[in-house]
């Protein structure tokens, strides 16, 4: 059994076929690059099994139960949490604010229980190795450096149990250190026994920490590799050969 | 040699701790500490000027008899301001709560009654700001400009322009508790500190209140996170329309009349406070600390000006002055 499988996937906007048929699955415990070019349908693919828009036609199920009309809060409920581009980040709000962000420990009146909430904050950033001094809990984010802040995303999702952590091109903009670090949260994620999609199309990002890479071409899973089967060359090539449709 | 080392590195560690203290506090209160140098350096002004005037505590009387209202409005203003919106209405608000507690009043004589219904026609005002501009997505500038119109006519017509004594309300316990005196102490001043307490928590302490920053920074990311901006924008508004509503009523209860233009010079002065206050008008950020000040220091500009010796007149000259150096000086200090 998968924690998640999505099988014979569609989806059209208009007349553009975003997606045609497509199977995919995440077993536990295992991070799954989802690799394709540009256009080949990986965004829509992630937004479905988010909850964001619903698939035209196919199923989806998790832990091996049918989910029917997945949503956004639905999809929270189950443990599949996504780390968009964007992040989700009210960047001009400390940090301990962004990590309970829409769910926040409170008392029957709703107030704030800030103390708390800080605290967990603290341990919860020297968990996943953030000890510098700027960033305590009061941290305005919009400070932090582009590697912290998708630290700081992975982490809320890691804080909330997520099963399933799905992240959106996470190192998209980032110098060679900060992409280090996201990649150290990526691994942080599989020792914690966690699952994670891993969207990108720079497959020498992706291939340091993924179990198996999924690749994806216009509207289509057309290839499948486990890491033990391919070296980093190897796989480019393939992945090469696929985008000039060979 | 060593134990010298480790003295003179402890104290360098400590020095080091406590600049970064102060450092955090700056960082994390410019805006509240620009504010009140702000309002502390006027002071110091007009007693320098004027040593004979703000000497006599009838010219503080007059000044706390006021700023509150202002405070007042501009505190629920600022619920909207930080949710990334703006309110133009509150002055015609103001108006509608104050006539419509006028109106149960003459019919009930009933004290709560008329003060529910007041209130209630202020929240009823501000959800319909928030219906406008959160549902049919005007944008709020428009929404407002339009209800401020709308609930001012509204208030015309139903009066025909006139006025209503509420003599009789003199002695009753609700114009006591509203705009009576502790001492010398007016009584709106004590509704402003503990309205200031009651929205603080509010917006800082309460689960609302982290929802209204989160909208009004990033929207989408709000949403993203399962936060509501429909609600939580209607919500500010209803704030800010229940915050007038309750101005107009005390005000009325002060002068015992209402009067159609009730609320109507409001507009600008508290907004000028709000943003004296240094609340940007982008959202997400912003201190009910710094409307709250931006208010009394708008009153002690007034009532300074004038036992100054000036004419009204230069009352506009030196708010407009006044609002402009505070916002570059707090532009300056965020640069540093």
């Amino acid at each position: 059994m998968h924690l998640l499988e999505a099988r014979d996937i569609h989806k059209s906007f208009g007349t553009v076929y975003a997606l045609r048929g497509v199977d995919f699955h995440v077993n536990y415990n295992e991070i799954v690059g989802l690799v394709g070019d540009n256009g080949a349908g990986k965004s829509t693919l992630i937004k479905i099994l988010s909850g964001v828009f619903p698939p035209d036609r196919g199923e989806i199920y998790f832990k091996g139960e049918k989910i029917k009309k997945l949503t956004v809060q639905k999809a929270r409920e189950l443990g599949i949490v996504t780390v968009f581009q964007e992040r989700a980040l009210v960047e001009r709000q400390p940090l301990w604010r962004n990590i309970f962000l829409g769910r926040e420990l409170t008392n029957k009146a709703g107030f704030l229980k800030v103390s708390e909430q800080k605290m967990e904050t603290e341990k919860l950033m020297k968990t996943i190795g953030y000890t510098s001094e700027a960033v305590t809990p009061d941290a305005i984010v919009k400070y932090m450096s582009g590697g912290e802040k998708q630290g700081v995303a992975i982490a809320r999702a890691l804080y909330f149990n997520a099963e399933l952590i799905i992240l959106d091109e996470p190192t998209v903009g980032l110098s060679l250190s900060e992409t280090q670090k996201v990649l150290n949260f990526v691994k942080e994620i599989k020792q914690r026994g966690k699952s994670c999609i891993f969207i990108t199309h720079n497959i020498y990002h992706v291939y340091p920490v993924a179990d198996r890479f999924v690749v994806l071409d216009r509207g289509k899973c057309v290839a499948e590799f486990f890491k033990e089967e391919v070296t980093l060359d190897v796989l480019s090539d393939k992945l090469i050969a696929i985008a000039k449709g060979g | 040699m060593n134990i010298r080392f480790f003295k003179k590195n402890n104290k360098s560690n400590l020095n080091n701790v406590i600049l970064s203290k102060f450092k955090n506090l700056w960082k994390s209160f410019t805006l509240q500490l620009i504010v009140s140098l702000a309002y502390f350096g006027l002071c110091m002004l007009f007693l320098i000027l004027s040593p004979s005037a703000f000497s006599k505590p009838a010219t503080y009387t007059s000044i706390l008899t006021v700023a509150p209202f202002t405070a007042i409005l501009a505190m629920g203003i600022t619920f909207v301001i930080v949710s990334g919106e703006i309110d133009l209405s509150f002055g015609s608000v103001a108006g509608l709560g104050a006539y419509i507690f006028t109106q149960i009043w003459l019919l009930t004589h009933n004290e709560t009654l008329s003060l529910i219904g007041g209130l209630f026609v202020g929240s009823l005002a501000g959800a319909l700001n928030g219906i406008l501009v959160t549902k049919i997505g005007i944008i709020s500038m428009i929404a407002t400009l339009g209800t401020n119109f709308f609930w001012r006519g509204v208030i015309m017509v139903l009066t025909e322009g006139f006025g209503s004594s509420l003599v009789d309300t003199k002695d009753t316990f609700l114009r006591y508790i509203l705009v009576g005196k502790v001492g010398e102490i007016p009584n709106q001043l004590l509704w402003s500190i503990a309205l200031f307490i009651l929205f603080w928590l509010i917006l800082n302490r309460h689960k609302i209140g982290s929802h209204i920053y989160a909208v009004g920074d990033n929207i989408e990311s709000a949403r993203m996170m399962g936060i509501n901006p429909t609600k939580v924008k209607t919500i500010a508004y209803i704030i800010s329309g229940v915050s007038a509503s309750f101005v107009g009523i005390m005000s009325t209860l002060l002068l015992l009349t209402f009067w159609p233009s009730t609320g109507e010079g409001y507009l600008l002065v508290a907004l000028a406070a709000v943003f004296l206050g240094g609340n940007p008008p982008g959202g997400g950020v912003g201190t009910l600390f710094g409307s709250l000040i931006g208010s009394f220091m708008l009153g002690w500009i007034n009532t300074g000006l004038i036992a100054a010796g000036a004419t009204g007149f230069w009352t506009n000259l030196v708010y407009g002055l006044t609002i402009i150096l505070s916002i570059i000086a707090y532009k300056f200090a965020k640069k540093r």
